[in-house]
């Protein structure tokens, strides 16, 4: 969700249909997610029932900013040319 | 010996709160962990989980010695901590937890301990609606199911009944003696006593194992800077 908020804001901004970013602007993204993963947790306070699951607090941020990364590629390898002009 | 955790040390801005802590519990024993507020039992707790980490001293579990303790690797091997707070999620619901328990750790006697805690009827709160005796009961609940080699619980009689505290101390008798090694803090000293095997004092950075309850009463030192004068001692 904040991530398609965040690439609608810069193609509305930019006036571009679909948004790629360069790849260090794509791997701060995900960095941004993975730390947004791991307040959020801590927010919804279920870091101490992940622990007791045996799950590591990397986990969730990992899953976040694993996501990002992964639509970020689908954009990437896609391109703006497959799904329309980018910006 | 299950649990071993030595030369613990931890400062917090520059304010050194423990410099030589240790902590040892056995299979099927019952430590309690006492000091006064501020003393350090609660970080020696957190530490000796996994939860914190030490500036030195290493924890042993399960014979295997961490330098830089994780809980959720020590849990994967059997650690179950309760810290004062925030160990249920709050948007999830009482049955939800139970669910993850035994979906990671397969299936326990989650039937018998619903009733047994009296439960059931709390399958579908959240745990955000429950109260602070409702919550103390869901946590042990979902160790008994667990069935974990050790449970380290702090404070775990705070804010409750004393009905609800008789339940808790049974609770943690009954997983002593299915073996599992139990630790626990708290200041109301004479309702832990009677579930206590041993008690480690916690003062001025330090611990001090004092033996078994009776011993630890009959201690000088002991009685007198911590359960204060007044206090009985049989």
């Amino acid at each position: 969700m904040l991530w398609a908020a965040v690439h609608a804001f810069v193609a509305v901004v930019t006036n571009a249909e679909v948004v790629v970013f360069a790849i260090p602007t794509s791997l701060a993204l995900v960095v941004i997610s993975g730390a947004i993963g791991l307040v959020d947790t801590r927010r919804r306070r279920e870091l101490s029932m992940l622990g007791n699951l045996g799950v590591s607090p990397v986990v969730p941020a990992g899953l976040w900013a694993a996501t990002v990364l992964v639509l970020e590629f689908a954009l990437f390898a896609l391109g703006p040319a497959a799904i329309g002009r980018g910006a | 010996m299950i649990l071993w955790a030595d030369s613990i040390s931890r400062s917090f801005s520059g304010r050194r709160v423990l410099s030589s802590g240790r902590l040892t519990v056995s299979a099927g024993e019952i430590v309690g962990v006492v000091g006064r507020v501020g003393s350090g039992k609660s970080t020696l707790l957190k530490i000796s989980a996994g939860a914190l980490q030490p500036d030195s001293g290493w924890v042993q579990f399960c014979g295997q010695r961490h330098y830089r303790p994780r809980l959720s690797s020590l849990a994967a091997r059997g650690m179950f901590y309760l810290a004062e707070s925030n160990n249920l999620v709050p948007a999830m619901t009482v049955r939800r937890h139970f669910d993850l328990i035994e979906n990671r750790f397969g299936p326990g006697d989650c039937e018998e301990v619903l009733s047994r805690l009296s439960l059931v009827a709390l399958l579908d709160a959240t745990a955000e609606s429950l109260s602070a005796g409702e919550v103390r009961r869901v946590e042990i609940a979902l160790a008994l199911v667990r069935r974990p080699l050790c449970l380290l619980a702090d404070e775990p009689f705070r804010s409750v009944d004393p009905k609800v505290c008789q339940l808790l101390g049974e609770s943690f008798r009954m997983l002593a003696h299915q073996g599992c090694a139990v630790v626990i803090t708290g200041h109301e000293v004479n309702l832990l006593r009677p579930f206590l095997d041993s008690v480690t004092w916690v003062t001025s950075g330090t611990t001090y194992s004092l033996g078994s309850a009776d011993a630890a009463w009959a201690h000088d030192a002991f009685a007198r800077e911590y359960l204060g004068p007044n206090a009985n001692r049989r």
